[in-house]
């Protein structure tokens, strides 16, 4: 296993593939980022096609996980027995990464209903589904040593990612590491948003990870759907330098001449990569 | 003198039918797959305030670490309980049922599909090749 060479550095990305048949460019991010673990929504390549194309010519193999997620894909650079499914429901995909010598880690891949079927007000309503699955998940590995990762469908700032009945999805890396406040009486665990930095142009790369334009009063345009969040118990193998909204793929932009996704070549989501350095167990 | 009995109707039954429903359906998949595969039913969260009961229908694998596959959810109030709401997650249909036959003609529809078949079918071969390679 390779990863063992960069210093325990684990490689996520997750695209948004809008069913485009995007393999060849998939295969070049996975190699230019070192990828490890690859997730992809609303894929349509067939899986053993992709593993081939990633594997062709490398040492080190993907493996795609026996799983039963139709919305969300895995391809993962370890063997499957280290890759556990722990649960798939309509939106959410459950996995927990068990390397030999490093702490566990539990991995949520998210595809959240679409602005098309659900307004802002009925996906936040949702979204104490979502936080529910994960508490379950966290009480049934024993540890909150979790990160969700996906297209949300909705913007860091927006209810369902914030409120704490939801994914509870805070900005400020100090304050999360309290691990939790209290709620009308009810403990309520945070995650930090990293996202909240990659938002706007005056962030390193683009100003979101989807671009929506419609002639209504309220459209944020740029939208940064796509997004990881991680529990206080990955702050420490975690920093905000290992964080990127891809926007060229070894070179090829990802961006129109006008700067917006390319959604003719490409997908209309932007890939997001980050790195988590998971320290050895004691 | 007694003055009998002033809290009016029988409370409903402890498990509301259609949950009752559902268990009998887990118990069936149980003693199907020889416990291989175990029905849970579960509730599940609801907005805070919200009337409304939620129940899962999962399928988890004992030999796969517990591995959960949900499979649907009901919803519902408790008086009146129809009409019932069915979310049915591997088709990623929507269903409103109007009282019991109607229930119970839509969880056929979802459980004997050929996408639930298959789901049983992958885990059950899971469960095998994990059995024969040790991983």
């Amino acid at each position: 296993m390779n990863i063992w060479d960069r210093e325990d550095m684990i490689n996520f990305l997750f695209w948004n593939l809008r069913g485009k048949p995007l393999k060849e460019h998939v295969t070049t991010l996975c190699r230019e980022h070192e990828v490890d673990i690859l997730i992809l929504a609303e894929s349509n390549i067939p899986q053993a096609e992709l593993l081939d194309m990633l594997n062709k010519n490398e040492v080190s193999k993907f493996e795609a996980p026996h799983d039963l997620s139709k919305k969300l894909r895995f391809y993962v650079k370890f063997p499957a027995e280290y890759f556990k499914s722990v649960r798939d429901e309509r939106n959410i995909a459950i996995r927990k990464l068990e390397l030999p010598n490093v702490w566990d880690i539990l991995i949520v891949a998210v595809h959240l209903p679409s602005k098309l079927y659900l307004d802002s007000e009925n996906q936040t309503l949702m979204c104490p589904r979502y936080a529910d699955l994960i508490r379950k998940a966290e009480s049934k590995v024993g540890h909150c040593r979790t990160l969700v990762v996906g297209d949300f469908n909705m913007n860091p700032f927006e209810n369902g990612v914030v409120n704490s009945e939801g994914f509870h999805a805070l900005m400020d890396r100090r304050l999360t590491i309290k691990k939790s406040r209290k709620v009308w009486g009810v403990k309520r665990q945070f995650f930090y948003n990293p996202m909240w930095g990659k938002m706007s142009d005056s962030s390193e790369g683009p100003p979101g990870t989807y671009y929506y334009r419609k002639s209504v009063p309220l459209c944020y345009i740029w939208n940064t759907f796509d997004q990881v969040l991680l529990r206080p118990e990955l702050l420490d193998f975690f920093s905000n330098d290992h964080l990127k909204v891809i926007d060229n793929i070894s070179g090829t932009p990802l961006l129109s001449k006008t700067g917006i996704p390319d959604k003719k070549s490409f997908s209309d989501h932007l890939p997001l990569f980050f790195k988590l350095q998971i320290e050895k167990e004691a | 003198m007694s003055i009998g009995d002033l809290w009016g109707e029988s409370p409903p039954p402890e498990i509301p039918k259609p949950v009752e429903i559902l268990m009998e359906q887990a118990s069936f998949l149980e003693k199907k797959t020889e416990n291989q595969l175990m029905g849970n039913v579960l509730s599940t969260a609801r907005p805070r305030g919200s009337e409304l009961f939620n129940y899962l229908l999962e399928i988890v694998v004992p030999a796969l670490d517990d591995y959960s596959f949900g499979v649907l959810r009901i919803s519902f109030e408790l008086m009146p309980i129809y009409p019932l709401d069915v979310e049915d997650m591997v088709h990623d249909k929507e269903y409103t049922c109007n009282d019991e036959d109607h229930l119970i003609d839509v969880l056929k529809r979802i459980l004997s599909s050929d996408e639930v078949r298959k789901v049983i079918q992958r885990l059950l071969w899971q469960i095998g090749l994990e059995k024969r390679t040790g991983i």
